[in-house]
This record gives structure tokens, C-alpha cells and sequence, in this order.
């Protein structure tokens, strides 16, 4: 036979090969269980036959940009995990062995060893007559295929290979007929590695591929780049966005205006404006003090709110200020006592049948009734703690004989204390020794030491 | 360690065959009148018979410490006062008794003689330097017929106490101030 038919007879065996490949497959767990979901006659293999019949290949670790699930499980698992299907990307340089003679062999690579035993779950039964058998060369040299395809797996059995034509020529054919089983057969349901996961983004994704992992980038030119605004956002490490064209206006052209006259600016005219009086800013209330209204502005007849109780009019009484008029006010009432001798206080002592305090100082109380909150500030004691204190529970009870019948004044007594700074205020006293002495040695040494 | 206690035993011997009076530890002893010895220190001077008494007090000092030899740290208030008291006893000088005023010693003597405080102050100050080797201060505050009253001070306290004396103060007042703390102006 010559080569060129016999480089026929190759491709003829690849185009079947092809065809083949797209034919449904069947898959077949250990022990003969079924885990393809495709219909077909299945053929229990028991492990004996399948370990006999299945071809010795080892592929190697080759990093597999996959999307099918990573599955580093026990052989056992495998067969579940066959009938997904998995789509992966070329496999390079995986040798094949198809002597049925030649031992299992284990190439490693990386990390992960595969082993066809292993896999040799799922086979594919390949249709090969006897007279597609391509005698190659009566060498029993181990042909060594550049395949790609992991998921085919060859019956030894059904293949003889002989070696009759240069192995450079046997390779290429078989490379070729590699990488059209490549293109032909999708699934590898018999290699599951531990791949990384595809770092392509699923097709489901909506999401434009980076310029960067652009193959055939567009030539764009420096003005439409200028103008292309990016419809999607660029991954970060693209660099800063280019920003949209400014466009700047410097005024219309002189095409546009066409012909223009020039005017002469008018003579100066003065305008009369009339005074607007300047808005004197009202003073600001403060915002803690509460300005009652006007009494012409409301009117006399001022009534309090239904809720509260009738608080005005209050009387103002104060000994020295007299303040006898009632001041009606509704929200607010302020009692001003500047001060309160002590006779005026023993007076409203009495009158409030409180007995007389030590109190001999003037109290300055300011008296600031809000409805039901009164405050009492009282100042300037120089006087005891005893007596600040007494002045403070007599301060306190001369306010209610000054507030009208009804009047609920709960004064709060506001005081502070006089401390003279640079007091020392911590004393510290010995303890009490009592002297017992025991020798009379010790006697006379503490009689000699007396105002030593 | 038991205290020693105060034995008079064979302290005084009389050689009635040789006319002589001795005390253990002493040379010979003359019994003279009281008031003939009275008048006599009297016509001498105070620091004659301060003298007198300070010879007293050494020789009795002499003999206390002799007795207490390497006991009279440990010695007790009612001890060392029983071997104080039985000295003064030999000699006939009257009963010692010991009062403690907070901090103050003071030493009482009932029974006088009829010798001058000055020469009882004597006796006692010279004792207790002698004795007990402290530089001791004697000084009369109170005396009457039957008690005299010592107070047992340093030298420096010992003046400012007389001086007080001098002034009038009470012996109570002046023990109440010997426990004040001097003050500064004092103290300069």
C-alpha cells in the first residue's frame, strides 16, 4: 500500500471517526450501573472486562478552563458525576497508548495524575470494521498521538495500529484526526479533573468581554475615541474613562452676525429712585424667653387656654419694687424680688407660719414662673452652710405669700455655696496613742524627751 | 527572767566592839541630828547643800546600779521603784513613790527628813544620772509638809519648767504644756 493511500484510508478512518462522534453516547458506571440518562442497550461490563478492554490512557494535567463542576472525589463518585455534562476547553498533549500489551501508564504533570482505571467507568464504543483496521507498520512501536480530545477514548481491542508510513506523516494525520474529534465531541463525561474554574465569563452574562481580552481590536481612530463615550462600565484596572468632548463656544462667527452696526453709548441719565425706607430688623426674641403678646394688640380680654387652669392674672408683690398692679399675662408671669431684708423675710416667715431662720444676709430672688415651674435663684450668702441653708428653706417659704391664691408655686431653690479656696480641707488627727510604758527606762526616756 | 528583787538583808552593820556603822557597798555612816544637819546645810548655802545632795544621790545611784547590774533594762516600773524606794530607805531620807503624768516621771517623797527640797532635788537628780546614766533634770514642783513632788525633765525642759514656776503656773498646767509641741518661736 502506498502512502497516499494509505493517508486516504487516515482520513477516511477520521471522517468516521467524525461522524461517530456525533452519534450519542453511552456511558457506563462501575460495576455495570447505567448513569447516562441517554436511551440505548446498555451491556453490563463487569470490572474484569472493563479493566481488560479498557484502553490504557493517562492523560495529564493540563489546566483545564472548564466550566464543569470540580470534582476531586472518589472514584465512586465519579459515575454520578459522568452524566453532567461538561464542556471544557482543547486538551494538549495528552499520550495515548493503544498497544493492549503496553502497561498502565501515569504521566504526571502538575499535580493532578489521571488514570484511565480510574475513569474506566465510561467508555466509548467506537463502530470500527475490520477492514478500516489501517496496518501501519509491523513495528510494535508504541505510536505516540499529540491527541486532544480527552474524552475519546479508543477500544484497544477494535484498533491495530501498524506502523507502514513515516511516524512524522502517522503524526500529523493523527493530530489532524485529534483536533477534528476535538471539534466533533463536546462532552468529556470520562475526564473529570480538578480544573480551575473558567475565568470566561458564562454566556449568560450580559456583560461586555475587556478590551484587553480583545483578539482583533477595532482600530479607532483619534477622533472617534475622543467622542466615544463608553456605553458600559470599564473594569477598573482599564484605565481612566475618556470623557466626553467639550465642546466650547466662542461666540458666533462672523458669518453668523453678518453685518453689524456700531452704536454710540448714550449720554449719562440719572435715575430717580425713590427712599425705600430700610426695614429695621425686629430684635429677635430670645428663643428661651418667651415674649408674651402685646396687650393693645390682643386686646384686654385674654382668656387662658381651656386645658389649664386660670394662672392670670398674677399679683407681683414686692416690698421695695412695688409692684402691687396685677400684670395679666397669660403664658408667662416673671416675679422680680431684688431684695429681701432680713425683716421682710422674717415677716413672711410669719406670715407663712414658718419659724424664724438665722438668716441675716440679702437675698437677691428672681422668681420665674412658667405656669406651674417657678425657679429661685438666690445669691451673694456669705453666711454659714447652716445659714445658707435655712436662708434657703426661708427664701423658699416667703415666695408663697407672695404668689395669689391658687397660685401653684413650687419654687426650686438654686444655691451656691461659698468655699474659700486654699482652706485645707482635710485634716488629719493621729491616732490616739495611749502610752503604757513597760520598763522604767522607757519611762524616764519619754519624760526626757517631752517638748524635745 | 524574773526581776530582781529589793534585799536589805545585812545592808546596815552596826560594830558596836569597833563603834562603827557601815552600809554594804558604802564607807562608814555617821548618825547626826536631823535639824543640827538642817541648820547646817541652811547656813551653808543652796549650792552647799545641793552639793550635799548631789553626794547623797551619786552614792545612792552608785549602789542601785550596783545592784542592778544588767538587769535595769528590763526592770519595771514597781521594781526598779522597790529598789529606788529601799535605798532611800537605808539612808533615811523617806519614802520614794513614782507617778506618771502622760509622759511625764514624776518622783513624790513622803516623809521628809527635814532637808531642804533643794538637797532632795539634789539626791534624786544625782541618783538617776548616777544609776542610770541619762542626763537627767530634777525639778521641785510641788512641796508641801508631806510630799514633794519631782518632775524628772531634760535640761533644756527642765529650765522653761522653772521658769514657769517662777511665773506661778500650776503643776497641772505645766503638764499639760510639757506635752504641747514647742513651737517655733520656742524652740529659737
Amino acid at each position: 500500500m502506498s502512502s497516499t493511500e494509505q493517508i486516504a484510508r487516515l482520513e477516511g478512518l477520521m471522517a468516521r471517526i467524525q461522524t461517530n462522534a456525533k452519534k450519542p453516547r453511552i456511558a457506563l458506571g462501575r460495576g455495570g450501573v447505567q448513569t447516562d440518562v441517554l436511551a440505548g442497550p446498555m451491556t453490563p461490563a463487569s470490572p474484569s472486562d472493563e479493566s481488560a478492554r479498557a484502553p490504557q490512557v493517562a492523560a495529564r494535567s493540563v489546566p483545564q478552563p472548564s466550566a464543569a463542576p470540580v470534582v476531586a472525589a472518589p472514584i465512586a463518585a465519579v459515575a454520578a458525576v459522568a452524566a453532567v455534562e461538561v464542556e471544557y476547553s482543547p486538551i494538549a498533549d495528552i499520550a495515548v497508548d493503544v498497544s493492549p500489551e503496553a502497561p498502565p501508564v501515569s504521566l504526571v504533570e502538575g499535580e493532578v495524575e489521571f488514570d484511565t482505571e480510574d475513569f474506566g467507568e465510561t467508555i466509548e464504543e467506537l463502530d470500527l470494521d475490520d477492514s478500516e483496521i489501517v496496518e501501519l507498520s509491523a513495528d510494535d512501536e508504541v505510536v505516540s498521538v499529540d491527541a486532544v480530545d480527552a474524552g475519546e477514548v479508543f477500544e484497544s481491542e477494535d484498533v491495530e495500529v501498524s506502523l507502514s508510513v513515516p511516524p512524522a506523516q502517522v503524526a500529523a494525520a493523527a493530530s489532524e484526526l485529534a483536533s477534528a474529534a476535538l471539534s466533533a465531541a463536546p462532552a468529556a463525561e470520562e475526564l473529570v479533573v480538578d480544573a480551575e474554574p473558567i475565568k470566561e465569563p458564562p454566556q449568560s452574562s450580559h456583560r461586555s468581554r475587556p478590551l484587553e481580552f480583545s483578539l482583533t481590536p477595532a482600530p479607532i481612530s483619534d477622533a472617534e475615541y475622543s467622542r466615544e463615550v463608553p456605553l458600559k462600565t470599564p473594569p477598573p484596572e482599564s484605565g481612566q474613562q475618556p470623557s466626553a468632548p467639550v465642546y466650547v463656544s466662542h461666540g458666533p462667527t462672523a458669518e453668523q452676525l453678518g453685518d453689524t452696526l456700531e452704536l454710540d453709548e448714550g449720554a449719562p441719565v440719572s435715575l430717580e429712585l425713590d427712599d425705600v425706607p430700610v426695614a429695621i430688623a425686629e430684635v429677635a426674641p430670645d428663643q428661651l424667653e418667651f415674649v408674651p403678646p402685646k396687650r393693645d394688640a390682643v386686646g384686654t380680654s385674654i382668656q387662658p387656654p381651656p386645658s389649664e387652669p386660670p394662672h392670670a392674672p398674677t399679683l407681683v408683690h414686692s416690698p421695695q419694687t412695688g409692684l402691687t398692679e396685677p400684670e395679666k399675662e397669660v403664658s408667662r408671669v416673671e416675679l422680680r424680688v431684688p431684695t429681701l431684708t432680713a425683716e421682710e423675710l422674717a415677716t413672711a416667715e410669719t406670715a407663712a407660719g414658718v419659724p424664724e431662720a438665722p438668716f441675716a444676709a440679702d437675698v437677691a430672688a428672681t422668681i420665674v414662673a412658667d405656669f406651674r415651674v417657678a425657679t429661685v435663684e438666690v445669691q451673694d450668702f456669705e453666711v454659714g452652710a447652716d445659714a445658707v441653708v435655712a436662708a434657703d428653706e426661708a427664701a423658699a417659704q416667703s415666695v408663697a405669700p407672695l404668689a395669689p391664691p391658687g397660685f401653684d408655686l413650687s419654687p426650686q431653690l438654686v444655691h451656691a455655696p461659698v468655699v474659700a479656696i486654699g482652706v485645707p480641707v482635710v485634716q488629719v488627727l493621729p491616732a490616739l496613742r495611749v502610752f503604757r510604758p513597760s520598763t522604767f527606762l522607757e519611762l524616764l526616756d519619754a519624760s526626757l524627751s517631752l517638748r524635745q | 527572767m524574773s526581776e530582781p528583787q529589793f534585799d536589805p538583808t545585812g545592808a546596815l552593820r552596826f560594830d558596836l566592839e569597833r563603834g562603827k556603822l557601815t552600809l554594804t557597798g558604802a564607807g562608814p555612816r555617821l548618825l547626826v541630828p536631823v535639824p543640827a544637819l538642817a541648820a547646817l546645810l541652811a547656813s551653808a548655802g543652796e549650792p552647799a547643800a545641793r552639793e550635799f545632795g548631789v553626794a547623797m544621790g551619786t552614792e545612792i545611784g552608785r549602789r542601785l546600779a550596783e545592784r542592778l547590774d544588767g538587769a535595769l533594762d528590763q526592770l519595771g516600773l514597781e521594781s526598779f521603784l522597790a529598789h529606788l524606794a529601799g535605798e532611800f530607805a537605808l539612808v533615811g531620807l523617806g519614802e520614794v513613790g513614782l507617778e506618771r503624768w502622760g509622759q511625764a516621771l514624776v518622783c513624790t517623797l513622803l516623809g521628809n527628813p527635814g532637808l531642804p527640797p533643794v538637797v532632795i532635788a539634789a539626791v534624786f537628780e544625782a541618783c538617776l544620772q548616777r544609776g542610770l546614766s541619762r542626763d537627767a533634770a530634777v525639778v521641785l514642783a510641788e512641796s508641801d509638809s508631806e510630799k514633794i513632788r519631782l518632775l524628772v525633765l531634760s535640761r533644756t525642759t527642765a529650765q522653761e519648767v522653772r521658769a514657769w514656776l517662777t511665773l506661778g503656773v500650776a503643776f497641772s498646767e505645766i503638764v499639760a504644756r510639757l506635752h504641747e509641741p514647742r513651737t517655733k518661736e520656742q524652740a529659737s
